[in-house]
C-alpha cells in the first residue's frame, strides 16, 4: 500500500507543470474577464461540480462502478462542514477535514458493497444510500432543518484571511479543482491507477493478473467520495445556505452526465464537460419546463451516438487531423 | 388479544404482492440481459397514468389497464431496441446509464403532460373493508393478491414450459451457449423488457388507487421492486413475490412499532442489508449471478 502510494507521489512530482500552468491561466482569465458576481458564482459552481465529477470519474470511469450517490456524499460533506461551523464554531479548515473524513466513511460503507457483490448491483446500493440520506436530511429536522435546510453558515475565512468575496471564492474553488485534477491524473498514471482501470475494464483478466480488484474498487470508492466531500464543504461556503434540494437525485445525475459526456476515464474531458453542463443546466435547462425531458433524452442520445463523450470526439478529431498531416508529409 | 400485528402482516401480504409484480418484471429483464433497469419505477408510474388517460378517453377500466400495459410494454421494448441495444457491446454500465436517462425523461414527460398535482384512478373492485375473523380486509386487497399471483404464475409457466422462456433462461445462464444452440438473444431481449413493462404497468394500475398518481411516485416503487427481487434472489418469479411480501410486512410493522417517517427508508435499508449480507437473496439459488464480478 505504502509502496504504491510512494510510486504515485513520484509520478506526480515528475510533471506538475501542466497543471500549474493551467491553474495560472484559468485564474488569470477569471480575474480579467469575469466581473459580475453572478458569473463568478457560475464559475464557482463549475469548479465544484468538476471536482465532484472528477471523484465520480475515479469510481465510474476508472473502476467501472456506477454510482448515483455522489451528490449524497457531497451533501454529507456540505452539511457536516456547515453544521460544524454553525453549531461548534469550528474554523473552516477543521470543518473541511472532518467533512472529508465523514465522506470517506460513507463512501467506504458504499465501497464495502463493491467488495461483496457484482459491480452491476453497485448502483442499487448507491441508489438506496442516496435516497436514505435524503430522507434523513428531510426528517431529522432538529439537526438539518428539514426542508428548510440550514442557513447562516459563516463566510469563508482561512487562517484569518477573509476569502468570502465572489472572486476569492472562485479562486479557492479553482485552486482546489486543480489540486484534485493533479491528484486524479497522478492516480491514473500510477500502478494502482492502472490496476483500478484494469479491474474496471476486465475484472476476470485483472484478477488473473494478480490484481486485487476488490481492494482497488474499495479504494477508488473512498477516494472518489473524498472529492465529493471536499466539493460539498466548499459548496456550503459558496451558498452559505444548504437545503436537501441542493443534493437531490437530479444533482447526482448532473454529476453522472458530466462524467459520461466528458468521456469515462478522461479527467480533462470531465472538467470540460463540467464547464459546459453547469453552464447549460443553470441557464437553458432551468428556464424551460421541458428542461428535464431534454436532459433525460439527452443522456440516452449522447450515449448512443457518442458513448466515449468529448474524449472520444477529441480522439477521433486528432486521428483525422493526424491522417491529413501524414498525407501532406507524404506529398 | 392484540390483533394489530397480525393485521399489519395480513395487509402487508396484500400490498407486497404488487411490489412482487414490479420485482418479477425487473428480475426477468435483468436476468436475461444483465441490465439493471433504473426506470422500472417510472414504468409503474406510466402504467398508472396511461390507465388514467384511457379512462379519460372513455375506455372501461379493465380495457384501460390492458391498453396501458400494452403501450408501456411495447414502448419499453422499442426503447430497448433504440437506446439500450447499441450500448451492450460497451458493457452493461452504459445501458444502465441509458435507463437512468429514460427514468428522468419519463418522469418529466408525466410532469409535462399531467402536471404535478396528484390524480386519482378508481379501483377495479370495491375497496371498502369488511371484518372477517377479527381481521379487516377488502375485496381490492384480495383481488390484487389474486391477480398478482395469476400473473406471476403465468410468468413461471412462460419461463419453465415454453420455448421462449427456456430460451430466456439459457441466455441468462450463458449467452454464447445460447447463440450456439440457435437461440437469438436479440428477440428475447426485446421480449424481456416488454414483459417487464407490462408487469410494471399493471402494478401501477393496481397501486394507483391506494396512493394517488404523482410524477415522482415511480422511484420509491421501483426501489421496492428492486428490493423484492433482490430478497427473492433474482431467480424465480415466486421468490420475488415472496420478497415483496417480506418487504411490505416489514414496512407495516415498522410503521406500527417504530416511526412512519422512515417507511420508505426500510426498503433502502433492506436492499443494502441483503446485498451486503446475503447477495443470493433469502430464497434464491442464483448466488453465482450475484457474486459474479
Amino acid at each position: 500500500m505504502v509502496a504504491t502510494a510512494m510510486q504515485s507521489v513520484r509520478t506526480v512530482l515528475r510533471r506538475p507543470y501542466a497543471h500549474l500552468a493551467g491553474l495560472a491561466i484559468t485564474v488569470l482569465v477569471v480575474q480579467q474577464f469575469v466581473e459580475s458576481s453572478s458569473s463568478l458564482f457560475l464559475v464557482q459552481l463549475m469548479a465544484l461540480y468538476a471536482l465532484a465529477a472528477l471523484g465520480l470519474n475515479i469510481i465510474l470511469g476508472m473502476a467501472g462502478l456506477l454510482s448515483v450517490a455522489q451528490a449524497a456524499v457531497m451533501a454529507l460533506g456540505g452539511y457536516t462542514a456547515g453544521l460544524l461551523m454553525i453549531k461548534a464554531q469550528l474554523p473552516f479548515v477543521v470543518a473541511l477535514l472532518v467533512a472529508g473524513a465523514a465522506s470517506a466513511v460513507l463512501s467506504a460503507f458504499v465501497g464495502l458493497a463493491a467488495l461483496r457483490i457484482s459491480s452491476h448491483y453497485f448502483i442499487l446500493v448507491t441508489l438506496a444510500v442516496a435516497e436514505a440520506l435524503s430522507l434523513l436530511l428531510i426528517n431529522e429536522e432538529d439537526l438539518t432543518g428539514g426542508y428548510n435546510g440550514i442557513g447562516g453558515i459563516p463566510p469563508l475565512v482561512i487562517g484569518g484571511l477573509d476569502l468570502s468575496s465572489p472572486l476569492a471564492l472562485a479562486v479557492v474553488a479553482i485552486v482546489t479543482l486543480f489540486i484534485g485534477w493533479y491528484v486524479a491524473d497522478a492516480l491514473a498514471a500510477s500502478r494502482s491507477g492502472h490496476g483500478i482501470h484494469a479491474g474496471g475494464a476486465d475484472p476476470q483478466l485483472a484478477m488473473a493478473s494478480g490484481i486485487n480488484v476488490a481492494r482497488l474498487r474499495f479504494g477508488a470508492s473512498v477516494t472518489g467520495g473524498v472529492y465529493a466531500g471536499v466539493a460539498g464543504a466548499l459548496y456550503a461556503e459558496t451558498l452559505l445556505y444548504l437545503g436537501p434540494g441542493d443534493f437531490s437525485l437530479g444533482k447526482a445525475l448532473l454529476i453522472l452526465l458530466i462524467v459520461v459526456i466528458g468521456g469515462m476515464g478522461s479527467n480533462a474531458g470531465t472538467v470540460a464537460a463540467a464547464v459546459i453542463l453547469v453552464y447549460l443546466s443553470e441557464g437553458l435547462l432551468r428556464l424551460t419546463t421541458v428542461g428535464p425531458l431534454v436532459y433525460g433524452l439527452g443522456i440516452m442520445v449522447i450515449l448512443v451516438i457518442a458513448p466515449n463523450g468529448l474524449d472520444g470526439v477529441a480522439r477521433r478529431l486528432r486521428r483525422a487531423f493526424g491522417r491529413i498531416l501524414e498525407r501532406r508529409v507524404a506529398r | 388479544m392484540d390483533l394489530l400485528a397480525p393485521q399489519a402482516v395480513l395487509s402487508g401480504i396484500a400490498a407486497g404482492s404488487v411490489y412482487g409484480l414490479v420485482g418479477v418484471g425487473f428480475s426477468v429483464s435483468f436476468r436475461t440481459t444483465g441490465v439493471i433497469n433504473i426506470a422500472t419505477g417510472d414504468l409503474v408510474a406510466m402504467g398508472a397514468y396511461l390507465t388514467f388517460w384511457g379512462l379519460s378517453v372513455g375506455l372501461p377500466l379493465p380495457v384501460a389497464i390492458v391498453v396501458a400495459a400494452l403501450i408501456v410494454g411495447l414502448g419499453m421494448g422499442i426503447v430497448e431496441r433504440l437506446a439500450l441495444r447499441p450500448l451492450y457491446r460497451f458493457g452493461t454500465v452504459y445501458a444502465i446509464m441509458s435507463t437512468i436517462g429514460l427514468s428522468v425523461a419519463l418522469q418529466s414527460l408525466i410532469q409535462l403532460v399531467w402536471g404535478p398535482v396528484a390524480l386519482v384512478i378508481p379501483r377495479l373492485v370495491p375497496g371498502e373493508a369488511f371484518t372477517i375473523l377479527g381481521f379487516r380486509l377488502s375485496l381490492a386487497q384480495i383481488f390484487n393478491l389474486v391477480l398478482a399471483l395469476v400473473l406471476i404464475l403465468g410468468m413461471v409457466l412462460l419461463l419453465e414450459r415454453t420455448k421462449i422462456g427456456r430460451g430466456m433462461q439459457t441466455v441468462a445462464r450463458d449467452r454464447e451457449l445460447a447463440s450456439l444452440l440457435g437461440i437469438r438473444p436479440s428477440q428475447l431481449f426485446f421480449l424481456a423488457f416488454a414483459l417487464a413493462g407490462v408487469l410494471a404497468a399493471v402494478a401501477g394500475a393496481l397501486i394507483g388507487p391506494d396512493q394517488g398518481l404523482t410524477p415522482t411516485m415511480g422511484l420509491p416503487l421501483g426501489i421496492a421492486g428492486f428490493t423484492a427481487a433482490v430478497i427473492g434472489g433474482l431467480g424465480s418469479p415466486l421468490g420475488a413475490l415472496a420478497g415483496g411480501m417480506v418487504l411490505a410486512v416489514a414496512q407495516n410493522l415498522a410503521v406500527l412499532y417504530l416511526t412512519p417517517d422512515y417507511k420508505a427508508a426500510l426498503a433502502y435499508g433492506l436492499l443494502v442489508l441483503v446485498l451486503l449480507v446475503r447477495p443470493q437473496g433469502l430464497f434464491g439459488e442464483a448466488g453465482a449471478l450475484a457474486r459474479r464480478v
